[in-house]
């Protein structure tokens, strides 16, 4: 399978006060369109710069990453925020929904730029929300909402723009097991529709919904797996 | 929804600091509102005292220097009238094109005759225009009203013995002497002040003008288009401005406006400084929003634009609310400027609310600017 989205010998460092640190150390490898990889590793392996990376957060200090053919080492801020729209969707641990704004509104966020009928605006957002499970609670506010909740509808917001990759930040770190297994049914669900799924996490409950995990240590990719159906690991992929 | 309506709602998420930032456009853009329209009545009324206060416009007959002598004795010289001005001259002065700006023209007739056995100059004027033309005047019985009334300076009342109710003879005719006028330190304190209908007939010169005196309106004061338009209708005369009195009411309004502007850029800058001290605060408060908003896809622009929406109201509202205060305040205060309450002026009113907006819009400039300039990773720490 023609991979959708390639790391070629990425480094990414930090620097202050005089000193650097590097995150990431030459990473490579690739993940073909439909993959659930879930990255894992321990606290600051380079997990969260690898997540930034993809999403185009930031570019590598050396190094490419290229996703649908698109190198974004040579887009300019605009041209990532642009990239970021057309392409991922983020959701976070701590859902960041803006708190003034309805379940509704906060779907439609990512769409306030854009020059859209408010009615199909909402329609969009009234979909992904029933879809996620909130229908009928599209006027609440995120204090009325419980933590899957907020989690659900940071995920209608991540799809509001249909994109091909979905990125994750421990998505399920703040909620009960119960809660966090429905949040990873939605984004099984969301895979099984043909999504990329690239989901960072520490929770080993977690791994078994993703088809590969890749794990990273000290800025470098300590293992590669493939996984089977059953959750059983597979070797290294070619 | 859209980005203004998301700025909208981001204002009634944090009211007080809305309102903090508003507060500094009200007070400033209520402050140069109320002073700039004080100013602008009290502009007016001091124009209106001023240009009641005397002329600032003479005609007088134009001259022309003989110099007089035989062989190398040199006798002086005279100065000789081309022409004489009349009564009727008067209305030529009125028929100009800025005649909307005359306040008054009035004639006025000197001549050097007998009173009560002195030799005084008597000045004419018509009776009715004494008080327009000399408003300063203090009277100590009343000012001649008809004919056969004379008012007598203060050295030509000592000079003639005479006083209110008196009499001065003069040309065979009998005058009253209906007041004497206090000191003034001028020529008058000399004269004796008559209806000119009296004193032209007293020099035989019935209908004859010495000079005209002119007040002019003199809102922008088009004085030398006034002189000009006066001079083609009488080309016999020479007409000249007064220029210390045209230039001392320029300058008597010029001090009014200057002292409302500064005043009102003092405070305007403090405002502009709110403005920027509190959308700096929330653009620092709300870093990891703006990350998101950048990381959901949002342009610079976009944040940029979110962040001018959010000012743009509160600059609107603000600026508007303070020159409603403004307008309402000036209004209710002109009167301890001895101002009479007129219509709201509504031009300073229009114009504070667009400088209210450009300072909303100055002082998130920089803010704007730093917020677009956020990285996404740095704003979200989280990630």
């Amino acid at each position: 399978m023609d991979p959708f989205i390639e790391l070629d010998n990425v480094s990414m460092l930090y620097g202050s006060n005089g000193t650097i640190a590097a995150a990431l150390r030459g990473v490579s490898f690739s993940i073909a369109a439909g993959e659930y990889v879930a990255i894992t590793g321990e606290s600051g392996a380079g997990k969260s710069t690898l997540l930034t990376l993809l999403g185009g957060l930031q570019v590598p200090t050396s190094g490419r990453v290229v996703m649908g053919g698109i190198d974004l080492s040579g887009l300019s801020a605009d041209g990532l925020a642009d990239f970021r729209k057309q392409t991922i969707g983020f959701v976070f641990q701590a859902y960041h929904l803006l708190p003034y704004l309805t379940a509704r509104e906060n779907v439609i966020v990512p769409l306030s730029p854009e020059r859209m009928s408010s009615r199909e605006k909402a329609d969009r957002a009234d979909g992904l929300l029933e879809t996620v499970g909130l229908s009928g609670k599209e006027n609440r506010l995120p204090s009325e909402l419980s933590g899957g909740e907020c989690q659900r509808v940071a995920i209608a917001r991540a799809l509001v723009h249909d994109p091909a990759v979905l990125l994750a930040d421990e998505p399920t770190g703040n909620l009960d097991t119960t809660t966090g297994e429905q949040i990873l049914d939605l984004f099984s669900e969301w895979h099984g529709r043909g999504k990329t799924v690239l989901m960072v996490t520490h929770n080993r409950a977690n791994l078994s919904r993703a088809t590969r995990t890749v794990r990273l240590r000290d800025g470098l990719v300590e293992e590669d797996r493939r996984m089977s159906p059953s959750g059983r690991a597979m070797g290294l992929p070619g | 929804m859209n980005i203004r309506k998301l700025a909208w709602k981001n204002l009634f998420r944090r009211k007080s600091r809305a309102v903090f930032t508003g507060l500094g456009i009200f007070l400033g853009i209520g402050t140069f509102v109320a002073l700039s329209s004080l100013t602008m009545q009290m502009e007016g009324a001091v124009r209106d005292k001023l240009d009641r206060f005397g002329a600032n416009i003479l005609v007088v007959p134009r001259t022309e220097q003989l110099s007089l002598g035989f062989g190398d004795i040199a006798l002086g010289g005279a100065q000789v009238a081309r022409a004489r001005l009349a009564v009727s001259d008067g209305e030529a002065i009125r028929s100009i094109e800025l005649k909307d700006r005359l306040r008054s023209v009035v004639p006025f007739f000197l001549t050097a005759t007998d009173a009560s056995g002195k030799d005084v100059v008597w000045m004419g004027l018509p009776a009715e225009e004494i008080a327009v033309a000399r408003p300063w005047w203090k009277v100590s019985g009343m000012l001649p009203m008809e004919k056969g009334e004379v008012l007598l300076g203060s050295e030509a009342a000592a000079l003639l013995d005479k006083g209110p109710g008196g009499t001065v003879l003069s040309g065979g005719r009998k005058f009253r002497v209906a007041g004497v006028l206090s000191p003034t330190g001028e020529k008058e304190d000399s004269m004796v002040i008559a209806p000119i209908g009296d004193v032209q007939a007293l020099a035989g010169s019935p209908g004859g003008v010495t000079f005209f005196e002119i007040a002019a309106l003199c809102k922008d004061c088009p004085v030398e288009d006034i002189v000009a338009q006066i001079g083609k209708a009488l080309p016999g005369a020479r007409v000249s401005a007064i220029r210390q009195v045209v230039e001392s009411r320029k300058a008597a309004v010029d001090q009014f406006r200057r002292l409302g502007m500064a005043v009102s850029a003092i405070v305007l800058a403090i405002g502009g400084l709110m403005v920027f001290v509190t959308v700096m605060g929330s653009v620092q408060e709300r870093t990891r929003e703006i990350g998101v908003l950048r990381a959901v896809g949002f342009r610079r622009r976009a944040i940029v634009s979110l962040l001018f929406w959010e000012t743009g109201w509160v600059s609107l509202l603000s600026a508007v609310s303070g020159a409603v205060l403004g307008t309402a305040a000036a209004w209710l205060a002109s009167p301890l400027f001895g101002v009479a309450r007129t219509e709201a002026a509504v031009t300073p009113a229009v114009i504070g609310v667009v400088i209210g907006m450009a300072l909303g819009f100055l002082g998130s400039v920089p803010p704007a600017r730093r917020a677009a300039a956020l990285s996404p990773t740095e704003a979200i720490r989280s990630l």
